[in-house]
């Protein structure tokens, strides 16, 4: 019984969680070109920092 | 703040002073306009050029025009009004179909922006292995199944 509840609560929470998504990207389509092009240069940039930070050697802590 | 409207008015003006045929948004920038915003570097515009010009020297006529407004060259990119452009060329069959037959929408009451359809973008795509870009938006995923039943069952 206790791992059934536990299943539909997971289920739910998946549901909204993806629901939300969704609404999410919804805004995002009907902001204004110029805005998305910001958003998209902003992600390029993220994803850009990210690469740079993953790639290069970690800082030697000794010295 | 940058304004996307204020660099498709420069590019716009290359095809009043004849500086170009034509041109249309392609790639990723395409896809953003119909779609939520999908992580890009540039602006891709792809031009139609004036036929007779230097076959080895193609963008430098639009160069020599940015250049002559102040707008500055970084890498592969033209710097205008704050955006990375990039300007592509036509060259295949299918690129100059998508640049003479695409949506024109107004961007702003002075601004008209040329933009690739969303069938040529998919027909583009799959033609350049542009996979990564039709994944990441669920329009064009959807878009590219129904244009693939389309096929299929015609």
């Amino acid at each position: 019984m206790m791992k059934k509840e536990q299943i539909n609560t997971a289920e739910q929470i998946d549901e909204y969680i993806k629901s939300r998504k969704e609404s999410f990207r919804e805004h995002q389509r009907q902001l204004p070109f110029s805005e998305k092009m910001l958003i998209a240069f902003n992600l390029a940039e993220r994803d850009k920092t990210i690469r740079q930070a993953t790639l290069l050697p970690k800082k030697s802590k000794v010295g | 703040m940058a304004d996307i409207a204020k660099t498709i008015s420069v590019v716009n003006r290359l095809i009043n002073d004849r500086v170009i045929e034509n041109y249309a948004l392609g790639g990723a920038t395409a896809v953003i306009f119909y779609t939520e915003p999908i992580a890009t570097e540039d602006v891709d515009i792809f031009v139609q050029l004036k036929p007779g010009g230097n076959p080895f020297m193609e963008f430098q006529p639009i160069f020599d025009y940015l250049k002559d407004r102040g707008y500055g060259m970084k890498g592969e990119h033209f710097y205008v009004e704050e955006f990375p452009v990039q300007f592509l060329p036509t060259g295949k069959e299918l690129l100059d179909e998508a640049v003479t037959q695409a949506n024109e929408f107004q961007l702003t009451e002075e601004v008209i922006v040329r933009v690739m359809t969303p069938e040529h973008l998919v027909a583009v795509m799959l033609d350049t292995d542009g996979s990564k870009i039709i994944c990441e938006s669920a329009f064009f995923s959807k878009m590219m199944l129904s244009t693939r039943k389309f096929y299929t069952t015609s």
